[in-house]
């Protein structure tokens, strides 16, 4: 009785071990960029989405262009604090890093974008760290000559 | 009006105070304005006696005044005790319902909110805001040489 009494103790010690030093589930994020311009259309206010740029509609809702072409989707399980690189085009490219979970339930998410610049260096564009609601989008917008390049993350957990 | 000299004393004589009694008594008898006074000031007071009368509880109607008295004391007062009690339980009933609303739905939703953004970029600009349906944005604004 004394030895099973012991090894109960002995396993309940090693779970609670375990759940402590468990590592948090990682967060999969999903990332559409798209190149948004403003074309001449018969149709007078009507947005054309291209293929692959669905998922993005609602996002960029309210920006002031009626055409959005694809440029690339990725997405990928991201554990924490580690920085995943993600190539958007050649000048740009975004990094990535899950900083934490909060105690309501949103992620902690910082966002490096890099731009090459001349001489081949690259330069943080852009760093922005967000709080994001499982499931919800956040977006970067970056004015170019002919419009803007639209990068839109979404943040959930991994199933 | 004839006046006489001595009409307050009468007077004073009248209303009992200490005067001389004998020497009012025998002027009144010769005086004609102090005769006249007097005459006034008896009918005045009989008028006043007469018109005041003192109410009396008669035996037959002492059980009724004492149930007039009995019935004032034994009633109890009017209190909004019950309008209080009421009010105080539907304000406490309400605050329950909120507190156990906030509680199962785990309060006001949070939202998706850019923390901060920077750049390293020169001439550029970088405004943040959320969209209407609660995108957070973060635009790139560069100086128009610089864009691709």
């Amino acid at each position: 009785m004394v030895t099973f009494s012991l090894s109960l103790v002995v396993v309940l010690a090693v779970g609670a071990g375990k759940a402590v030093t468990a590592p948090p589930p990682p967060v999969h994020i999903t990332m559409v960029a798209a190149v948004a311009t403003n074309e001449s259309r018969p149709e007078r206010g009507k947005v054309f989405y291209g293929s692959g740029c669905d998922a993005i509609r609602n996002a960029v809702a309210e920006l002031p262009y009626n055409t959005y072409r694809h440029l690339v989707s990725w997405f990928h399980d991201l554990p924490y604090n580690v920085e995943t690189p993600v190539k958007v085009n050649a000048q740009y490219t975004a990094y990535l890093t899950v900083l934490s979970k909060q105690a309501d339930g949103r992620f902690r998410i910082k966002t490096r974008i890099g731009e090459r610049v001349p001489g081949g260096r690259e330069v943080n564009a852009v760093v922005a760290t967000h709080v994001v609601v499982p499931g919800d989008q956040f977006k970067f917008c970056v004015k170019t000559n002919a419009g803007a390049l639209i990068i839109v993350f979404t943040a959930r957990e991994a199933k | 009006m004839v006046k006489c000299h001595y009409e307050e004393q009468i007077e004073r004589w009248l209303d009992g105070e200490r005067v001389d009694a004998a020497f009012c008594e025998r002027h009144v008898t010769t005086c004609p304005t102090c005769a006249a006074r007097a005459a006034q000031l008896k009918l005045v007071r009989a008028g006043v006696g007469a018109v005041a009368t003192h109410e009396e509880i008669r035996d037959a109607q002492f059980p009724a005044f004492l149930n007039g008295i009995r019935e004032r004391l034994e009633t109890p007062a009017r209190h909004h005790y019950g309008l209080w009690a009421l009010s105080s339980v539907s304000l406490a009933a309400l605050i329950a319902a909120f507190s156990a609303f906030l509680l199962m739905t785990g309060g006001p939703r949070p939202a998706s909110a850019v923390e901060s953004a920077t750049t390293e970029l020169e001439d550029t600009e970088v405004t943040v805001y959320e969209s209407e349906n609660g995108t957070p944005t973060v635009w790139i604004h560069k100086a128009e040489e610089d864009l691709w």
